[in-house]
């Protein structure tokens, strides 16, 4: 069997991007995608059935995943205590530092995604995701669709960051962040975004078996736990 | 003796609703590659545009075996080609041009 490639950050016109649902799932087969998921928020489960029909129908495995984008530590506690048992990945888009160290102690979390902020990511948040078990995620729409100047900005704090990431073996996963059809990219090419930043030792782990294995591991999870620790049978 | 710069050719196509010509789709290669890597990486990787066909609207670049993830962060960067969206697709990364012409032409 092949790899199982995912993109795990994509926005359908249903999340405010531009292309439909549909687009999305042909444009994700012509470019060898196996796993897709849209952040949705305060969806109705008609919605979410809809979304799995016609994922079903392309072969494609759909994934229910939440972004909580905040600054504001209550919020992203109450949401993360809400959504834990609706969907699949929880994420969370930090605003400042508080939000990103709570980012990274709170176990209902499984992946944080700096976005613009990469100067939150220091040795201390490093150590904290390490321990807790957190996933890094890159997104490369907000990087390409920046000027130039900022480009070279932001480059420069993503090197710094993702530098220290590698030092303390953080899994990194690499999405697309499309907000329509042509900002998406095969898996290989998503892979290969890190070679800018000379990590290259997790090649296409990225793309594939670490966003599977934490799909794998919270479906486990939503299927048989009772209580956040306890398992059933 | 193994070589020590063995070369790989990378197609690609493009998606778009225009037509983008080769000229074009040549500038911006150019653009993106002397911004990200400049003279010295042109050099290092061996990165060179062999061919590029407008009616298929795929094309194949050419570089050395180290390089192709280099390549592709160029392509990566490629979203739009004079304010038209594009999607460029690495269809296959081969280690012959008589390939990688094949491969080419059963583009649809």
């Amino acid at each position: 069997m092949g790899r199982r490639f995912c993109d795990l950050r994509v926005f359908p016109k249903i999340c405010g991007g531009e292309d439909n649902i549909e687009d999305f799932l042909k444009t994700a087969v012509l470019l060898k995608f196996k796993v897709l998921a849209f952040p949705i928020l305060n969806q109705s489960s008609i919605v979410f059935s809809k979304i799995q029909r016609y994922a079903k129908a392309y072969r494609i495995d759909y994934v229910m995943r939440a972004d909580i984008v905040s600054g504001n530590l209550r919020y992203i506690k109450r949401k993360a205590e809400f959504y834990r048992k609706k969907v699949e990945l929880i994420t969370v888009i930090p605003l400042n530092i508080s939000t990103a160290r709570l980012a990274a102690r709170d176990s209902r979390i499984d992946i944080i995604n700096f976005e613009r902020f990469w100067d939150f990511l220091d040795t201390r948040q490093a150590k904290m995701m390490k321990r807790n078990e957190k996933i890094l995620e890159v997104s490369i729409n907000s990087v390409i669709k920046a000027s130039i100047r900022q480009k070279t900005i932001l480059f420069k704090k993503m090197y710094k960051a993702l530098t220290i990431a590698s030092r303390y073996d953080i899994p990194i996963i690499v999405s697309s962040g499309a907000r329509n059809i042509y900002e998406m990219r095969d898996p290989r090419t998503l892979a290969s975004f890190l070679y800018l930043f000379e990590i290259n030792t997790l090649q296409y782990k990225v793309v594939s078996e670490i966003p599977v294995n934490l799909i794998e591991k919270n479906r486990e999870r939503l299927e048989n736990e009772i209580v956040r620790g306890v398992k059933m049978g | 003796m193994i070589k020590l710069f063995r070369k790989r050719y990378i197609i690609f196509q493009i998606i778009s609703k225009k037509k983008i010509s080769h000229h074009d789709f040549l500038q911006k290669f150019e653009e993106i590659l002397s911004y990200l890597y400049g003279i010295r990486g042109k050099i290092k990787y061996g990165i060179e545009l062999v061919e590029f066909n407008e009616e298929k609207q795929g094309g194949i670049i050419s570089c050395y075996h180290k390089a192709v993830p280099y390549v592709r962060i160029i392509l990566l960067f490629i979203f739009s080609i004079e304010e038209e969206k594009v999607l460029i697709n690495v269809v296959k990364v081969t280690g012959t041009l008589k390939r990688a012409r094949q491969i080419l032409e059963k583009l649809f």
